[in-house]
């Protein structure tokens, strides 16, 4: 006798479904895009992801706001042989040369490898369930905000200029009921998309709740 | 050789090229001590998100602790 309703199964797969229906209404399917900037239900999880929760968006900075950093690692590269060819150090010992470019090369490595991991690290995750923000802000200082989709206000976003039009990213902010205001997402690719997808999650949820499901 | 012509001959000994070699080495040694401090903070980032490069950066925070001990054990034997 085929199985007519299967409770356990319902129960298991209701988020996948949920998240299924606003990506498609969004246009979206699962990628990665901006070099990792914008994944939409990237196959990861992150610390304190519960059972039945899934990430739908997974947001980083646009990585051309690593524009600074990388030209002024490439200025630090190059500055040695500049300064060298212009015969500063001719009294200096040879080997002593040699090991302040070895520790000029290795302190540039540490600064470009430490603003890589910031930016890399630094995430906004969308969950079918809440909004996870996590902010390194220095080496030692971790911030990780939550924000339960039931609780939050209409999100908003803010874009503008010339460079931010051009590479199409923006900031996106959502006010919660929460002690701490608002959550924001900074600098993130394709803003219109992201606040599309949590209003529309959001919607979701609650017209579930309604139903008392 | 007594006591002060032990300390006169010391002091006659250092050279401004020795001083920078010491102050270079406690310069590198404090930096290792930063590079620990990467290698920690790189485990404590690639917990938060589950990803494919965690493993790579996780080698490169090594790699750049050794070259800073490399870099030391350098300062020491070659200036």
């Amino acid at each position: 006798m085929p199985e007519v309703y299967s409770a356990q199964g319902t129960k298991k797969e209701w988020w996948k479904e949920l998240v299924d229906g606003v990506l498609e209404k969004v246009g979206e399917e699962p990628r990665r895009a901006m070099l990792g900037a914008f994944c939409v239900r990237p196959d990861q999880r992150f610390m304190t992801q519960q059972e039945d929760e899934e990430i739908v968006l997974l947001l980083r900075a646009h990585p051309i706001t690593n524009l600074g950093w990388v030209l002024l690692v490439i200025l630090m590269l190059v500055l040695p042989g500049v300064i060298l060819g212009t015969g500063v150090f001719a009294a200096v010992p040879g080997k002593f040369v040699l090991v302040g470019k070895l520790v000029w090369y290795l302190v540039t490595l540490m600064y470009a490898m430490e603003r890589f991991l910031y930016w890399y690290y630094s995430v906004f995750i969308v969950t079918n369930e809440r909004l996870v923000d996590i902010d390194f802000e220095n080496l030692m200082f971790r911030v990780i905000t939550y924000a339960n989709l039931n609780h939050i206000e209409e999100p908003a976003m803010v874009t503008g200029g010339f460079i931010r039009s051009m590479f199409q990213y923006g900031d996106v902010f959502v006010t919660t009921a929460s002690e701490k205001p608002t959550i924001e997402a900074l600098g993130v690719p394709w803003p219109h998309k992201v606040v599309d997808i949590i209003s529309r999650l959001a919607e979701e949820l609650e017209k579930r709740r309604e139903r008392g499901e | 050789m007594n006591s002060s012509e032990f300390i006169v001959n010391s002091l006659e000994k250092i050279t401004l090229f020795g001083v920078v070699k010491w102050f270079l080495v406690v310069g590198l040694l404090m930096y290792v001590a930063f590079a620990v401090v990467i290698v920690r903070q790189v485990k404590i980032m690639t917990e938060a998100v589950e990803d494919d490069v965690n493993g790579v950066i996780s080698l490169f925070a090594w790699v750049h602790l050794l070259l800073a001990v490399a870099l030391v054990i350098l300062a020491i034997a070659v200036l």
